[in-house]
């Protein structure tokens, strides 16, 4: 019998550590080579392949971070050359542990670089709800931004702070740092497709200023410059572009222009499909479902909210889900299933708060106070609308306050206060001008026909159904002509119209709304848009 | 699909449609036995119609063969006569399911169509006679029929009970069949606990167990589903890609988002826990699922778990494996995995020696190891492959020493004997396997990872696996290698122990 391998002697004590030693040595040498390896591979596979390698890739990461500064210039450039996959793919605890490693322990990572981890770092902060973190972090980014000669890392990390510092609110200081950046950047030497694409970052969060300040049209026009720009570049980075579309879809979805966003955030889904993107995947299509919602096809927008919903959970994306929960509970509102409705809104409320998130925060309880209202609870729906009220007048979010003074005037009024509430449904009225929707106006227009006497009424609403009409708008044209039945001068005609709404309800399965109500006690259908 | 509704009147329906060119029962598109050909109409009733055919053809078939009379040759009764011929004959034997099987086949199937009359005349009875035989016939197909259906069914059902289980790690078990009749009786106790933990070290067992018991109720099929939960999991993306969760089930509310994911209950996702239990308490009053949570040890909150798994338990039973004992918790039933008994340990020595292609015999060696180690399946496996390798004397003289210590004492010895035995390359492989993922990873990977040249790696692989170093899953063409963790545990603990940044 042939045994080549000598046996006892190895395992001596003294033996063994020399065995230890020696792997260790081969480890060490190992390992090096193989994170270069890992980087030219994940520069040249497809990053579909590299998808299913993540988790190894991970563990050569996390082997090499036991001793990171032997490791730093290989750990470093394999993370380059995988940022942002992770992100996209949803491994944002994995990776954030190495974003936070890198940060800590890296003495070279150039100042641009830095940047944009921590700029990364921000996002997964602010999509897991930490938006405390998120704060700090951003304004971390921006100071290493500063001393980065990059401008593409320049315009990518101060277009991040920037839509951040709009969504709290902070829109002059991230007016100001745009356009600070955008007038300084001719002085930065860099190929023409990189300054395409720091330009075309730029103008991206310019269009989160330009929505809160209502210029939906110049909206428009730089959505689609920005997406031209990009489609003229060799190589169009897929990411960016996609975001333009699913920003432009939203300025279309401001102007009433549904099918147009649903077109837009189709072109956007398919490059979010083409990158893998499982969250951005989430966001557009949580944006389909709004506009299914919109364009009351209630079915389709359950599905896609579902959709966007589920991959959320997967991949705890905490925000974006407090976000589609209050949207699902706007289809159950719309549908009339009003249990339902504030089964959604109240856990849409209690994640906004998880999650720190005042504009989430603010939806849920305006539209909690709707579906209280609808319930005619009163009283109780008239704090939160009128905590919505005041969050979306103070932040200008005109779509919002207009509705919310809408409904918070209605609220007020059948509380008694009928003074009041005239005033707060004119400033509706004035507000959805500015907001240059027809629609909005149109709502409003219901909204104020409840006050009148009947013969207004019925004129103010004949003009709204006009309006839900032109803009092809079922549930609008039901909310009107259930109460022009109750105004209807002859019982044959209250009939026929009560039928036609009742009609209407049926085809978009929402005729709970009929349940308990009479064409002399009608519903009031939320305005909602 | 009810069975109820695949009648004669139906089946014969079907048949009429296609002569006359109507479309078929609509029910009878329903069958599961369609199912391949997908929801196309179209598809779907052609598929049928050839599926009665063939059911028909195999009918008659066998009772020719029953007569010693050839199979029916479809090309040869191309011709009317050939075609009349052939009733004749079948009609002239005096067996009654022949003729049933003819009249219908001639009627129906036969590339030359007769009328009744026609055929009637040809197998020398009347008409009436005929068609008593035909319906006959129907009745017969209609048996067939309803038999792949039910079988159809049953196939489904079993597959979908078998959606959300792991692939087996292990293609044979020894020992733990009255462990499997155990547990499996346990769980169907009606009024037995709702929750069972299967116990035990490392390396014992638990997760093949827990599998064998869900394989053994999925072959039942008396459930209405089977949930496997594990802090890491897998999911394939649409294009078939198999990826391992970005957000691993490690709490409580994790893991009922997983249980109501599996369960198919989409309008809690998002939900808050409350909701979500109300949501699993209704399922599980409702239908019988068995619900397995393993690896219990690496999930956090195990103490809020398993009071809330006891909650909305109702007619639910939940399997869980645990490093840990949960003897603590009343309402647990544990099962410690016992060692292998002698005769279940020498039949996994047995197996794991005959896969050593170098020393096929060496039975008398069992007896002596199983002193020493019990019945440890994984330290039997790797003994069995060291002792390929290495005179008996040697082996056992280790195995005191290492006995002398503690249990994971004993692991550290045969790891270190067993590495002491491989040649370079298989340990530079083995090292590589750190920097896998713990699902396993392809060849081409591990070679990438090994650096080992073309012809030494797949001998380096070969004698891994002969070293029992190595776990295959995935399919035969695409295998996947992982190594076990306590393996991994050795590597980092034993090899790479002194390793300090230089």
């Amino acid at each position: 019998m042939d045994f080549p391998l000598s046996t006892a002697p190895a395992l001596q004590p003294a033996a063994w550590q020399e065995e230890q030693r020696r792997w260790q040595t081969f480890y060490r040498q190992h390992l090096a080579g193989r994170l270069q390896w890992a980087v030219a591979y994940v520069r040249t596979a497809p990053p579909a392949e590299v998808r299913t390698r993540f988790t190894s890739l991970l563990a050569l990461m996390q082997d090499a971070a036991r001793h990171f500064q032997a490791y730093a210039p290989q750990v470093e450039a394999l993370m380059l050359a995988l940022h942002p996959w992770p992100v996209r793919w949803g491994y944002w605890h994995a990776w954030e542990t190495q974003i936070r490693l890198l940060l800590r322990e890296s003495r070279a990572l150039e100042a641009g670089k830095r940047a944009l981890f921590t700029a990364h770092l921000a996002e997964i902060c602010l999509a897991t709800g930490r938006s405390q973190q998120a704060r700090q972090l951003y304004a971390e980014a921006l100071s290493h931004v500063r001393k980065s000669p990059d401008i593409l890392a320049q315009a990518e990390v101060c277009a991040g702070w920037a839509r951040h510092a709009v969504q709290t609110g902070r829109i002059e200081e991230a007016e100001q740092a745009l356009h600070t950046l955008r007038k300084h950047s001719h002085r930065y030497t860099a190929p023409p497709a990189t300054l395409q694409c720091a330009r075309a970052h730029i103008a991206l969060a310019r269009l989160d200023i330009l929505r809160r300040r209502g210029r939906l049209r110049d909206g428009v026009r730089v959505a689609r410059h920005a997406i031209r720009t990009l489609q003229n570049i060799p190589n169009p980075p897929p990411d960016l572009l996609a975001r333009a579309w699913q920003k432009k879809a939203t300025f279309e979805w401001d102007m009433d222009r549904f099918h147009a966003s649903l077109r837009s955030l189709e072109q956007a889904l398919a490059l979010h499909r083409r990158l893998q993107d499982d969250f951005a995947q989430a966001g557009t299509l949580g944006d389909i479902g709004l506009v299914h919602w919109s364009l009351f096809q209630l079915e389709q927008a359950e599905e896609a909210l579902r959709a966007s919903l589920h991959i959320s959970e997967r991949l705890n994306a905490r925000t974006r889900m407090a976000v589609e929960i209050g949207n699902l509970g706007l289809v159950y509102l719309t549908r009339g299933e009003l249990p339902l409705a504030v089964r959604y809104l109240k856990r849409q409320l209690e994640m906004a708060r998880q999650t720190d998130n005042a504009h989430e925060r603010s939806r849920a309880r305006g539209n909690l106070g709707i579906v209280y209202f609808c319930q005619h609870k009163h009283w109780r729906a008239l704090p939160l609308l009128r905590s919505d009220y005041t969050f979306s007048r103070r932040r200008n979010l005109l779509h919002s306050w207009a509705g919310a003074a809408a409904f918070l005037g209605l609220n007020i009024a059948f509380l008694g206060k009928k003074p009041r509430a005239a005033v707060l449904l004119r400033e509706a009225e004035e507000v959805a001008r500015r907001a240059g929707s027809e629609v909005l106006v149109g709502l409003v227009w219901r909204a104020q026909a409840m006050l009148l006497p009947p013969q207004e009424a019925a004129a103010l609403l004949q003009r709204a159904l006009e309006v839900s009409q032109r803009n092809q708008r079922p549930f609008d044209q039901a909310g009107c002509l259930l109460w022009l039945a109750k105004y209807a001068s002859s019982e044959a005609e209250r009939q026929a119209l009560w039928q036609q709404a009742a009609e209407i309800l049926q085809a978009l399965e929402a005729s709970a709304w009929l349940r308990n109500a009479s064409p002399l006690r009608p519903p009031i259908l939320p305005f909602l848009r | 699909m009810d069975l109820s509704l695949v009648t004669e009147d139906r089946v014969q329906e079907a048949l009429h449609a296609v002569r006359t060119a109507r479309p078929m029962p609509r029910d009878l598109l329903d069958l599961h036995i369609l199912n391949a050909f997908g929801s196309d109409r179209a598809a779907r009733a052609l598929a049928l119609h050839k599926r009665l055919h063939l059911l028909t053809l195999q009918g008659l078939n066998r009772q020719r063969q029953v007569e010693n009379l050839p199979p029916i040759d479809e090309v040869h009764l191309l011709s009317r006569r050939a075609a009349l011929s052939r009733l004749r004959e079948d009609f002239r034997q005096g067996n009654a399911e022949l003729e049933a099987w003819s009249a219908l086949y001639h009627r129906y199937f036969a590339p030359a169509s007769s009328a009744l009359e026609t055929l009637a005349e040809a197998a020398y009875t009347s008409a009436r006679q005929f068609r008593r035989r035909l319906k006959r016939g129907l009745h017969l197909l209609t048996q067939a029929l309803r038999a792949e259906e039910m079988e159809a069914h049953h196939s489904l059902r079993r597959q979908r009970l078998r959606a959300h289980l792991p692939l087996p790690e292990s293609a044979r078990l020894f020992g733990v069949q009255e462990h499997i009749q155990r547990l499996h009786s346990w769980l169907q106790q009606p009024d037995g606990e709702r929750i069972v933990s299967i116990e035990g070290l490392g390396g014992i067992g638990k997760t093949a167990l827990a599998h064998a018991v869900m394989e053994r109720v999925a072959a039942q099929g008396a459930v209405d589903g089977i949930v496997w939960v594990s802090a890491r999991q897998n999911w394939l993306d649409l294009g078939g890609e198999m990826h391992t969760l970005p957000h691993p089930a490690r709490t409580l509310y994790d893991v009922f988002s997983r249980l109501a994911t599996q369960l198919g209950l989409e309008h809690v996702a998002g939900l808050n826990l409350e909701e979500k239990t109300r949501a699993l308490k209704r399922i599980f009053h409702t239908g019988t699922y068995m619900v397995v949570v393993d690896n219990l040890e690496t999930v956090e909150d195990t103490r809020s778990l398993l009071p809330a798994l006891a909650e909305v338990a109702g007619k639910a039973r939940f399997l869980l494996t645990s490093r840990h004992s949960l003897r603590a918790y009343p309402f647990v039933r544990c099962f410690p995995v016992p060692e292998l008994n002698a005769a279940a340990a020498r039949a996994l020595w047995l197996d794991s020696l005959a896969r050593q292609a170098r020393r096929p015999a060496q039975n008398s060696a069992f007896e002596t190891v199983y002193a020493l180690v019990g019945g440890l399946p994984l330290a039997l496996k790797l003994l069995a492959a060291q002792l390929a390798h290495l005179p008996l004397d040697v082996l056992v003289e280790h195995l005191r020493r290492g006995q002398a210590h503690s249990q994971a004492h004993l692991y550290t010895y045969i790891y270190r004997r067993t590495w002491m035995m491989l040649s370079d390359p298989a340990r530079q492989l083995l090292l590589s396997m750190l920097w896998a993922s713990p699902e396993g990873e392809d060849a081409a990977w591990l070679q990438h990872m090994s650096s080992l040249p073309a012809p030494e790696f797949p001998r380096a692989l070969q004698q891994l696996l002969e070293f029992s170093l190595l776990d295959v899953r995935g399919s035969l063409e695409q295998p996947h290698y992982h190594i076990h963790r306590l393996t991994s545990t050795f590597l980092r603990t034993e090899i790479l122990q002194q390793w300090t940044s230089p």
